[in-house]
């Protein structure tokens, strides 16, 4: 799809309780603009689990974006929840930042 | 724009016209001779007609003349009563029969002579036997001459009785001789006629199809020329679209390819400089009106010297030189001018005897629209193919918006990279400070791709009786990230002015509330603030608070490599954050290495350098030089890199508390 940043892929996933965005891929400098707008579109309440047990790389922009896409959550009320795989870069990038004061994050291995 | 040919083609047109004529008139022609013919046949067929029926005519001639003789030797014999008289008689007889035969040949042709011959015979058989009994009285005697005499009139009777029906056989004859004529002829003329008729309606039928239906064909024609005139004249636009758009394409890849503005401009002219037969150039146009030649490519080699020569005004309407000032002072975006440039006294020789004769081609200048008004393109052309193949203002004017964007362009990023270095200089320690007792090292390598200032940052310097080694990184770059790291910077600095002995979570509390208080809430950065202090000679301690950075490792000079990991928040996010310390004793040979995340970013293939490498990189360093140590992590964090490009900036530290080897 054409408005699909390069190097990352969203799925959307709605259920009555909330709606599941994967974020596939990675998320860099060259992308995260496009991927802000595309979750931050996404976002609705109740609740938004992002999915980034398949992204395999963040940047500092990223982290950014993460930080904005919060405070659209809040501003909207919405239930944010962050899911990472154990180990992995994305879930040490997200931990050393302290990014659980912003979002529920949950540690689960690959589907 | 091609020659107007797309009229219908008057060359097949007037050969198809031939073609009817001919044909009518070959018509016409084998109609004639059809009709030649027909006469010529019917004539011949009357003679041959005529000339058969002959002998019947003869026939009944010679049967008339042997009666006449056989009558003739008798009467003779009568009155002379000699023997010799009868010589006609003989004579007759013998040929009476001949003549009856040949009469008898036309029965089955003429049946209505077959009465009349029938007739004749029996004339002929009464009259013979009347000849034979006269002939036999005379020779009796005189009494049977007497008797003969006596009788002489009877034979008159039946001779005439003979010829009447000999003349009827000729009158019959005549008349079926004038019938056969007759009805040939009417079959002649039948014929005649027919052919008159058929041929008329055939030739008059083709002169009206040569004029109406080769009118249609030659329609069709002409509608078929005409249509593969315009398939021919769309394939060729077609082509020529083509080979123009592949060659802008083509030119734009080499330009993108290209890295700085003078670079472009002479890839722009080698590139239309293999497209063109003649010469290209880029010029400037000064102030005071002279050409300066920019770049320059030509086939014979044109010099810039020689071209500057060729463009001194020379007056008249086909001086070049005139043509590209007067294209200079347009405004951008103003229309530009075509000139056939034929005076020949431009001529201009190399130093070497070459000449360059620029006014043997059609010399077309348009602007370059973001290089600035005065910058010209100059096409001295005299290419027949190719995208060049015709004068096309607006194509060569769409080369020349590309090449003067991208020279722009490699302009604006060449002036934007020697900001970002010049920025990146003011943001960085020109030279470290020598701490006593301990020696630092420091090592910053941007990423491959990017021109912008990169978000690391580090810093040491000294404050009260320690020293502060800073290693951070701001999120995002270019100028944004340099404004943000130069307030952490002096936001950090400032701290350590005001408040010399702030420890390091001190200081990162202090910049958290200043990035919170002066940038967008989004805006953050991670920072690993270290306090080094001197506790005896040989004894250091190390004092760590980090603020969502990747944590400092320690070096113990026996290679054991221990994690410092105190918790921290990112800088300028939480107005609540927290920033815990960790503390360390550093003996002599010790080595502390603090990293941005570039370190362990760095990929091969999916994998990423990652905290394990680098661990092992810092063990695997034992050069007793903090400037050895970090020379060795950056080429095994490099070498680990695929094609040894980093993606994000690199930025290590390494301080070492004492310069004597390490002991292993």
């Amino acid at each position: 799809m054409k408005d699909q940043p390069e190097l990352a892929r969203i799925e959307v996933a709605s259920t009555p309780e909330g709606t599941t965005l994967y974020v596939v891929g990675e998320i860099d400098l060259a992308n995260v603009d496009d991927v802000r707008g595309r979750l931050g579109g996404e976002l609705r309440p109740p609740k938004v689990t992002i999915d980034m047990r398949q992204l395999r790389y963040i940047d500092s922009s990223g982290i950014r974006m993460l930080i904005e896409v919060a405070q659209l959550g809040e501003d909207r009320q919405i239930d944010l929840e962050v899911v990472v795989e154990p180990e992995s870069l994305v879930a040490r990038v997200l931990a050393l930042g302290q990014l659980e004061r912003i979002y529920a994050i949950r540690t689960t291995a690959p589907d | 724009m091609a020659p107007d040919d797309h009229g219908p083609s008057p060359v097949p047109r007037q050969r198809l016209g031939t073609v009817f004529a001919a044909l009518v008139g070959l018509m016409t022609l084998v109609f004639a001779v059809a009709l030649w013919i027909s006469r010529e046949i019917n004539d011949r067929s009357k003679e041959r007609y005529i000339g058969r029926v002959l002998p019947l005519r003869t026939g009944i001639r010679d049967l008339e003349v042997a009666m006449l003789n056989q009558e003739t030797g008798v009467r003779g014999f009568l009155i002379t009563g000699e023997a010799s008289s009868l010589e006609p008689y003989e004579f007759g007889r013998r040929d009476v029969r001949r003549a009856l035969g040949v009469v008898r040949e036309y029965i089955d042709e003429a049946p209505g002579i077959r009465g009349l011959v029938d007739t004749e015979a029996d004339q002929v058989d009464e009259l013979e036997t009347y000849f034979a009994e006269q002939i036999a009285l005379v020779s009796s005697g005189p009494n049977g001459l007497a008797a003969a005499r006596a009788r002489v009139d009877d034979g008159m009777v039946l001779f005439d009785r003979f010829r009447v029906t000999a003349a009827s056989l000729d009158t019959e004859r005549e008349r079926l001789t004038d019938r056969a004529v007759r009805d040939q002829d009417r079959l002649t003329n039948q014929l005649t006629w027919l052919l008159i008729a058929f041929g008329g309606s055939a030739v008059a039928i083709a002169i009206g199809l040569s004029l109406r239906v080769p009118r249609r064909i030659m329609a069709l024609v002409d509608d078929l020329s005409e249509a593969r005139d315009r398939d021919r004249a769309s394939r060729a636009a077609a082509e020529l679209r083509e080979a123009k758009s592949s060659f802008l394409a083509a030119l734009s890849k080499a330009l993108d390819q290209t890295d700085g503005a003078t670079e472009r401009l002479a890839c722009a002219v080698a590139s239309l400089g293999s497209a063109v037969t003649g010469f290209v150039a880029i010029v400037h146009v000064q102030r005071d009106g002279t050409v300066e030649a920019l770049a320059v490519e030509g086939e014979p080699p044109v010099t810039q010297a020689m071209l500057s020569a060729a463009l001194e005004p020379i007056g008249g309407h086909d001086d070049v030189g005139a043509l590209i000032r007067q294209v200079a002072e347009q405004r951008r975006g103003a229309s530009t001018s075509i000139a056939t440039h034929s005076a020949s006294r431009n001529v201009v020789e190399s130093d070497d005897g070459d000449s360059f004769v620029p006014e043997a081609f059609d010399v077309v200048a348009v602007p370059l629209p973001a290089a600035g008004s005065t910058t010209v393109l100059l096409i001295g052309a005299s290419t027949v193919d190719g995208p060049f193949g015709e004068p096309d203002l607006p194509f060569v004017e769409d080369i020349a918006g590309r090449i003067g964007l991208a020279v722009e362009n490699a302009r604006l990023l060449d002036e934007q990279r020697s900001l970002a270095r010049v920025l990146q200089e003011g943001l960085l320690p020109k030279e470290l400070p020598t701490i006593p007792g301990m020696d630092v090292a420091a090592c910053y390598r941007p990423a491959a791709s990017h021109s912008a200032v990169g978000g690391d940052f580090y810093d040491v310097y000294s404050a009260g009786d320690g020293w502060y080694v800073i290693v951070g990184d701001v999120c995002g770059k270019g100028p944004e990230a340099a404004q943000l790291t130069a307030l952490v910077r002096h936001t950090l600095r400032t701290a350590a002015v005001t408040d010399p002995t702030a420890s390091p979570t001190r200081l990162l509390e202090i910049l958290n509330q200043a990035v919170l208080d002066q940038t967008d809430p989004s805006e953050y950065c991670t920072v690993v603030c270290a306090r080094l202090e001197r506790l005896s000679d040989h004894e250091h301690s190390l004092r760590v608070a980090t603020g969502g950075h990747p944590p400092p490792f320690v070096r113990r000079r026996n290679g054991t490599v221990i994690d410092l990991s105190p918790r921290g928040s990112l800088v300028g996010v939480f107005a609540d954050a927290t920033f815990d310390e960790v503390t360390v004793d550093l003996a002599d040979g010790d080595t502390l290495l603090c990293y941005t995340d570039g370190a362990i970013e760095a990929r091969r293939g999916g994998h990423f350098f990652g905290g394990e490498r680098l661990r092992a990189a810092l063990t695997a360093a034992k050069q007793s030089r903090a400037t050895g140590i970090v020379e060795s992590i950056e080429a095994s964090v490099v070498a680990f890199a695929e094609d040894g490009e980093l993606q994000d900036d690199l930025v290590l530290v390494a301080v070492r508390t004492d310069t004597r080897p390490f002991e292993m």
